[in-house]
C-alpha cells in the first residue's frame, strides 16, 4: 500500500491521469492530493467563504472524477482550476439571486477564518495582519469575477501566465490585461484603505502557520 | 524616450507584466529603460510589486479537510453534491423535466387541437341537438333543391383543387320544369367529405380521429344509444361544403334513413353568388357552415328552395324501397352481398353500379322510379373524373322499373336535357350508413371493386370504415335510385348513371327501409373551428417554448458538468 502510495506520488500529471481515467480512485486521489491545496485556495478567495469553498472545493473534485475522460493531457492543474473556477462563478451567480448572508456576517465569518491563531508573534500584531488581510479580501471581492480569479491565480497561486491562460481559457493577452488592471485596482482600494504601505509590514510576520477554522476550533 | 512613445495603456500594461517578470527580454529591456526616466511608472511598480506582496499572504490558508474521494463517493450517481439545494443554477432541478413535461402536455394539446379542426368541429356540433325535420317535411320526404330553370345547365360547382371536398354527386336538371309545380327543375347533388363524427365510444372516437387524417371522405357508423346508430354524411369543412348528419331515427320507428346532403353551392353558383351555407347565409370564409338545418321547401308551392337561399337538399322519403327489399322495416342482414347482387335477387329496382366500368346503372324514371339498366351506362359518363361532369342522357318517358314505389315524395320536374352527374374524385365517397345495424368487423374487410373487364380487384386503399351496410357507392345510387328523389325528376327524365366513388368502397346494401319519419339532421358546424386557430397557435407557441428551455437548460447542465 505504502509503496503504491509513493508510486503514484512520483508519477507525472498525465500518467496518474491514465491511470484514473481507466477507473483508478486511488491514482486519482493522488491527483486530488497534489492540487487540492490550490483548488481550495481559489475557492476560498473566489467565494470569501470557507464552508463554501469546501462544498465547491469538493464538487471540482468530484466532477473532474465523473468527467475525467474529458480530459486529454496537458496541464492537469490548469484543468482542475478551470473546472474550479466554473464553480466559483456559479456559486457566486447563485448569490447574487438569492443572498442569503449579509455582507457583514460573510466578513465576519472570513474574518474569523483568515485571523492568525496561535502564530502571531502577539495578539497585537495577529489582529493587525488579520486585518490587513481582511483588506484584502475585501479588495478582491470588489473586482470582477475574472480580474479576481487572474489575481489569485497569479498572485495567490502563483501560476504562470501561459498556465492561468489554461485555467481560465482563454488567451495569455488577455490574461495580461486582466492581471492588470485588477492589481492595478486592488491597488487604489488598499491605497485608499491606507493598507498598502503599512500592510506589508503588518504581514511580514505573518507565518505560515495559519489554521483553518475547524483546525482552529480543534484543541 | 520611449515613454512618449508607447501609449499610456501599453505603459501600464508593461509595468504589471515587468513585475511579475513576464515581458520578453527585448520589452523587459525596453521598459527598464523607461522606469529610469519616468518617475511615475516607478512609483507605480512599486505599488504593484506591494501589492502582489499582500496578496500572497493570501495563500497562507490551510486545508480543512482532505477532499480525496472514498469509493462510495467516486460510485455515487452523476447528481452533483450541491452546497444549498438551489445550488444547480438560475432553476430547479426539477425545471428540466418539467419542461419538458409541459412541451410534451402542449404538443399534445396541440395535435388535438388541430384534429378537432381537421373534423371541421363535428365534435361540437354532435353535441348539439340535431334539428328535427318539420312535419312539412315528413309530408313531403323528399328535400328537393330547386335550381332556377335559366336555360343554361345549372352549373354544379366542380370540387376545387387541392381541397378535400371528397365526393359530389349531382344530378343536375338544366331544362324548364313542364309541370308548374315542378317549374323549378331539379338539382340532386350529393356531397360529402370526410369529416367523421365523433360519437360513440372513445375506441370509435379514437378510430375517427386517426382515420380523419386521410383525405377521403370517412363512412363512419356508429352504434348510436337508441341502438339503431346513425348515419354522418359530412361534408369537407375545408371546402366550406355543409355538414349534414342524419340521425338515426327513434327506435320505434323501425329504421334509420339513408341521408343525401345537397350541396348547398348550387344556388351560389347558379345566381353567381357566393357559396351559401346551409342555413342560407353566404358563407364566406369557406369554413363548413351548419347544413339543413331548416326543412327545405318542398317543391309544391312552386318555389324553389335555393330561391329563398334554401340550400340543402335532404333526400329522405318512407319506403325508398330502392336500396331496400325489405320494406316493413326490418334491416337487412348485412352478408357482405354487393348491392348489385342484392337488386337482383330480391328484384329491386334499384342497381347500385359497383364502378366505373360497370354495366349496371342507374336511370331516373320520367315518372317515379329508377330504372336499372344494364350494358347501357356509358362507360367514359360512368367513369369517375375529379370535379368533372358527366352528361348523361334522359330518356322522356321512360317508365321506370320502380313503379312500385309508394310514394314519390315531391313531383319531378320534365327533364328534356342531360342530366349531369358531377363526380368528385375517384377515392371518395359518400357516407350513408345504415340504422339499426351493427357495427361488425366484416365491415372493415376491403371490399372488392370490378373494373372493366369484370374482373374483381382488391382496391389499393380502403377509403372508409364503414361499419354499417351503407357504403359510398349505394348511398351514390340511393340519392339517385330513391323513388324519391327520382320523383323530383320526374316525368321526362331518366335516371343518369350513378358513377360509382374509387375504389376501396364496399358495395353492401343499406338496410334500413325508410319509415317517413325525419331524419334529425345536424350538422358539423364550424363553431369548432374559429376558435381553435389561436388556440393552436398558442399550443404551439407554448410547446416550442417549453422544449426550448428543457433543451437549454440541459445543454447548459451538460456544459457546466464539470
Amino acid at each position: 500500500m505504502s509503496d503504491d502510495r509513493e508510486t503514484d506520488t512520483q508519477l507525472s500529471d498525465d500518467a496518474l491521469a491514465t491511470m484514473a481515467q481507466a477507473g483508478d480512485l486511488p491514482a486519482f486521489n493522488a491527483l486530488v492530493e497534489r492540487y487540492q491545496r490550490p483548488v481550495f485556495g481559489l475557492c476560498l478567495r473566489m467565494l470569501s467563504s470557507a464552508p463554501a469553498a469546501e462544498d465547491v472545493a469538493q464538487e471540482t473534485f468530484l466532477a473532474a472524477w465523473r468527467g475525467l475522460e474529458r480530459y486529454r493531457g496537458g496541464s492537469f492543474q490548469a484543468w482542475i482550476l478551470r473546472i474550479a473556477g466554473n464553480r466559483c462563478r456559479d456559486e457566486l451567480r447563485k448569490r447574487k439571486r438569492r443572498p442569503t448572508d449579509s455582507l457583514d456576517a460573510l466578513r465576519e465569518r472570513q474574518g474569523e477564518w483568515v485571523a492568525p491563531a496561535d502564530s502571531a508573534p502577539s495578539p497585537e500584531r495577529a489582529a493587525l495582519g488579520a486585518e490587513t488581510l481582511r483588506a484584502i479580501q475585501r479588495g478582491l471581492e470588489t473586482l470582477p469575477e475574472d480580474q479576481r480569479m487572474a489575481i489569485i491565480l497569479s498572485d495567490v497561486q502563483e501560476l504562470a501566465y501561459d498556465e492561468i491562460a489554461q485555467a481560465m481559457g482563454t488567451s495569455i493577452g488577455t490574461v495580461k490585461s486582466r492581471i492588470s488592471r485588477g492589481r492595478s485596482r486592488l491597488r487604489d482600494y488598499l491605497l485608499q484603505n491606507g493598507e498598502l504601505g503599512a500592510g506589508r509590514e503588518r504581514l511580514a510576520g505573518y507565518g505560515q502557520e495559519n489554521a483553518s477554522p475547524r483546525a482552529r476550533r480543534e484543541p | 524616450m520611449i515613454g512618449r512613445l508607447l501609449p499610456r495603456r501599453r505603459i501600464h500594461d508593461d509595468a504589471s507584466a515587468f513585475v511579475d517578470g513576464a515581458l520578453s527580454p527585448k520589452g523587459r529591456e525596453a521598459f527598464a529603460h523607461h522606469l529610469a526616466v519616468c518617475a511615475a511608472c516607478q512609483s507605480e511598480v512599486t505599488q504593484l510589486r506591494d501589492t502582489k506582496e499582500m496578496l500572497k499572504a493570501l495563500e497562507t490558508a490551510a486545508l480543512p479537510r482532505s477532499f480525496t474521494l472514498s469509493p462510495a463517493m467516486a460510485a455515487r450517481p452523476a447528481s452533483r453534491p450541491s452546497p444549498t439545494p438551489d445550488a444547480t443554477g438560475w432553476v430547479g432541478p426539477g425545471v428540466p423535466r418539467l419542461a419538458a413535461s409541459v412541451s410534451v402536455m402542449m404538443a399534445a394539446a396541440l395535435i388535438a387541437a388541430v384534429v378537432i379542426d381537421l373534423d371541421g368541429g363535428s365534435s361540437t356540433a354532435v353535441l348539439q341537438p340535431a334539428p328535427q325535420a318539420t312535419v312539412a317535411e315528413r309530408a313531403a320526404p323528399v328535400v328537393t333543391e330547386a335550381v332556377p330553370s335559366t336555360g343554361d345547365s345549372a352549373l354544379a360547382q366542380v370540387p376545387e383543387a387541392g381541397t378535400r371536398a371528397e365526393s359530389v354527386l349531382r344530378i343536375e336538371d338544366p331544362v324548364d320544369a313542364a309541370v308548374p309545380e315542378q317549374s323549378a327543375p331539379s338539382v340532386v347533388a350529393v356531397e360529402s367529405a370526410p369529416a367523421p363524427e365523433l360519437e360513440g365510444s372513445l375506441e370509435e372516437v379514437i378510430e375517427e380521429v386517426f382515420v380523419a387524417a386521410a383525405p377521403e371522405l370517412l363512412n363512419v357508423f356508429l352504434p348510436g344509444s337508441d341502438g339503431f346508430g346513425s348515419v354522418a354524411l359530412v361534408a369537407s369543412e375545408t371546402t366550406g361544403e355543409p355538414t349534414a348528419r342524419a340521425g338515426s331515427s327513434a327506435p320505434e320507428e323501425g329504421v334509420g334513413l339513408a341521408v343525401a346532403a345537397i350541396q348547398s353551392e348550387t344556388a351560389a353558383v347558379s345566381e353567381g353568388e357566393a357559396p351559401v351555407d346551409a342555413s342560407g347565409d353566404t358563407s364566406l370564409d369557406g369554413q363548413a357552415a351548419p347544413a339543413a338545418a331548416e326543412p327545405p321547401e318542398a317543391s309544391e308551392d312552386g318555389e324553389s328552395a335555393l330561391e329563398e337561399g334554401e340550400p340543402s337538399l335532404v333526400v329522405e322519403r318512407e319506403g325508398s324501397a330502392a336500396l331496400d327489399a325489405s320494406e316493413d322495416g326490418e334491416p337487412l342482414p348485412d352478408d357482405g352481398e354487393s348491392a348489385a347482387v342484392r337488386e337482383e335477387e330480391e328484384g329491386a329496382e334499384a342497381a347500385i353500379p359497383t364502378d366505373a366500368g360497370d354495366s349496371t346503372a342507374n336511370t331516373l324514371a320520367p315518372g317515379n322510379g329508377v330504372t336499372q339498366t344494364t350494358g347501357e351506362a356509358d362507360p367514359e359518363a360512368a367513369k369517375p373524373e375529379p370535379g368533372g361532369s358527366t352528361d348523361v342522357p334522359v330518356a322522356d318517358g321512360g317508365a321506370g322499373d320502380l313503379s312500385d314505389v309508394t310514394e314519390p315524395a315531391v313531383v319531378g320536374a320534365s327533364l328534356d336535357e342531360p342530366v349531369s352527374i358531377d363526380v368528385a374524385p375517384a377515392d371518395a365517397d359518400v357516407s350513408v350508413a345504415d340504422a339499426g345495424m351493427a357495427a361488425d368487423e366484416e365491415s372493415l374487410a376491403v371490399p372488392t371493386v370490378e373494373d372493366e373487364a369484370g374482373d374483381t380487384q382488391i382496391p389499393e386503399r380502403p377509403t372508409s370504415l364503414e361499419t354499417g351496410p351503407a357504403v359510398a357507392q349505394e348511398s351514390s345510387a340511393a340519392s339517385a335510385a330513391d323513388p324519391a328523389v327520382d320523383g323530383t325528376q320526374s316525368d321526362g327524365m331518366e335516371a343518369a348513371p350513378i358513377v360509382a366513388s374509387g375504389p376501396g368502397d364496399s358495395q353492401r346494401e343499406p338496410a334500413a327501409a325508410p319509415t317517413g319519419r325525419s331524419v334529425p339532421l345536424s350538422s358539423g358546424g364550424e363553431t369548432g373551428v374559429l376558435w381553435l386557430r389561436p388556440l393552436q397557435a398558442a399550443l404551439g407557441i407554448m410547446a416550442a417554448f417549453s422544449a426550448m428551455l428543457a433543451v437549454a437548460v440541459w445543454l447548459r447542465r451538460r456544459a457546466r458538468s464539470f
